[in-house]
């Protein structure tokens, strides 16, 4: 197997654009990636688009805009997990021998969307079908959680100001303003525990990156980021009891990439997790190995989830304030450890941070505790 | 199987009403005795298609929830959503009824309840039952 780098980033403030299309916005996201990796075009032999709510052909829609037509575009879906997917499947490609230059993007513009498609199934699907919505979902692990292991309110409320106060260091982040304990214990009720500031916004973006084959990579970028490893389950169908609070799909994710990359939890020097919801960072810190189960809570209150922590988790403000645009989350946590790896992360610099992890889930499924998990660690 | 006999069993009820009384039903798996709900016509456990219809206790214990304040546009908001966990070893989303917000808990009893039920997108009824934290028996 061929190592795979990262040489070009293409990123976007994520927001609201409903006065655009999203092929309008995508395009100078992906042409920035290409500037950036100092490559051609017609050099770019395979591209993946992950989009979730945008219909189909979103990759042939968005690089036809560029003139980027021809080769083999795959248009990826696997939920808030579609761009994670997508930069896998570029990786395997270059990893395989395939190709040496490869683009994977994320695109998606939920405010045009009306509800995510990809959260609406047909009928067969009981939960959804009776009443069950994503927040609901997210807001049944925090009662689990807190119950179990008596974490408060207050607790859950501290994250959203951590992670608001990164967002207001991060120009990529939709929200951008710091918010006070107060003020996210006010915000009003989505679904209980959970309180609006609690939840990721509905966003509209796109984000890119340009891969080669390893032994290319110093032609293209004076500090390439190298793809350790990459990881992907589905949640396994469990109709009877499940823990609700600890993931089963990405415990079982981050046991794979680390026994991939040879890496322990110890040895991540930051990490993107998929926090939708507050709760989320307690519930991924525990299944990814950073806390014991139920202690996640101490490492937030201990200041270790900080830039200057035991574990920097989402110090670009995470899905809570850069964003939730679906489709390109998965890239987008990719480019900010990529620019942490590479030192230009400004205000929310990592000091000294050689190794990164990102961790998408991925789609509400009944019985399932996710559609997908899509893991990756990079490193310089 | 003929496939109209398995669209059958795909959609057999997993409710019946007998003199104002719910029953719920599990699909069970006569050969590795699984059960699954709602039934359905494979077992996800050995693909198994001997699956029976088994009736469901009508208490089980509240294994999370939440009121949500915004929910699914087919129902009225704010309700409450929950997982309740059976004694015959399935776990079953539903609504609840008759809560009680200061003595609403994890792990306490829940019983079936028959409710009026409403129309949904597809046209199909639903909310024909929620579960209800069971009445405390005075002494």
């Amino acid at each position: 197997m061929r190592s795979v780098s990262i040489i070009g980033t293409g990123m976007m403030r994520f927001g609201k654009y409903s006065d655009t299309n999203m092929v309008d916005f995508a395009w100078p996201v992906v042409k920035a990636a290409l500037v950036e990796a100092d490559v051609t075009r017609e050099q770019i032999q395979v591209a993946y688009c992950g989009s979730a709510a945008s219909g189909s052909m979103a990759g042939q829609r968005v690089l036809k805009r560029l003139g980027m037509t021809g080769m083999p575009i795959t248009n990826v879906e696997g939920a808030c997990s579609s761009g994670a997917i997508a930069l896998r499947l570029a990786w395997m490609g270059i990893a395989a021998g395939f190709y040496d230059y490869a683009l994977a993007f994320g695109v998606d513009q939920l405010n045009l969307a009306g509800r995510p498609p990809g959260l609406i199934h047909g009928t067969e699907d009981w939960d959804f079908a009776y009443g069950l919505v994503m927040p609901g979902l997210y807001a049944m692990r925090a009662r689990r959680y807190m119950h179990d292991y008596g974490v408060t309110e207050t607790q859950l409320a501290k994250i959203a100001v951590k992670s608001k106060r990164y967002g207001a260091k991060n120009p990529y982040a939709h929200f951008q303003e710091e918010v006070t304990l107060e003020q996210v214990m006010a915000s009003r009720m989505v679904a209980d525990p959970l309180r609006m500031l609690h939840c990721c916004p509905r966003s509209d973006g796109a984000a890119a990156v340009v891969l080669c084959a390893g032994e290319l990579a110093n032609r293209h970028s004076p500090k390439p980021v190298r793809i350790i490893a990459s990881s992907q389950h589905s949640g396994k169908y469990m109709p009877g009891f499940r823990d609700m609070t600890m993931p089963e799909s990405s415990l079982r994710t981050a046991k794979e990439i680390y026994e991939q990359s040879g890496l322990g939890p110890e040895d991540i020097d930051l990490v993107e997790v998929h926090d939708a919801f507050t709760i989320n960072e307690l519930l991924y810190s525990d299944a990814l190995g950073f806390s014991r189960p139920g202690e996640a809570v101490k490492l937030l209150e201990d200041g270790e989830f900080e830039a200057d922590g035991k574990i920097p988790m989402n110090v670009s403000g995470g899905l809570n304030s850069r964003g939730h645009p679906i489709g390109p989350t998965g890239i987008a946590q990719v480019v900010e450890v990529t620019h942490q790896l590479q030192g230009r992360a400004g205000a929310r610099q990592v000091e000294g941070a050689k190794i990164g992890m990102t961790h998408v889930t991925g789609g509400g499924v009944a019985g399932l505790d996710h559609g997908a998990c899509t893991m990756h660690i990079l490193g310089v | 199987m003929a496939d109209a006999e398995r669209l059958k069993l795909s959609h057999q009820p997993y409710l019946a009403i007998a003199s104002g009384t719910p029953q719920l039903f599990a699909g069970t798996c006569e050969d590795c005795h699984h059960s699954v709900f709602p039934p359905a016509a494979v077992c996800p456990f050995c693909m198994s298609e001997r699956m029976v219809a088994k009736p469901i206790s009508k208490q089980g214990k509240l294994y999370s929830y939440s009121l949500l304040a915004q929910g699914a546009p087919e129902f009225e908001s704010p309700y409450y959503v929950a997982y309740i966990d059976m004694p015959e070893g399935v776990r079953i989303f539903a609504q609840l009824a008759d809560v009680d917000p200061a003595t609403l808990a994890c792990d306490m009893p829940v019983e079936l309840r028959l409710t009026t039920p409403k129309t949904d997108r597809y046209g199909r009824k639903v909310g024909q039952f929620k579960f209800a934290p069971v009445a405390r028996r005075t002494p």
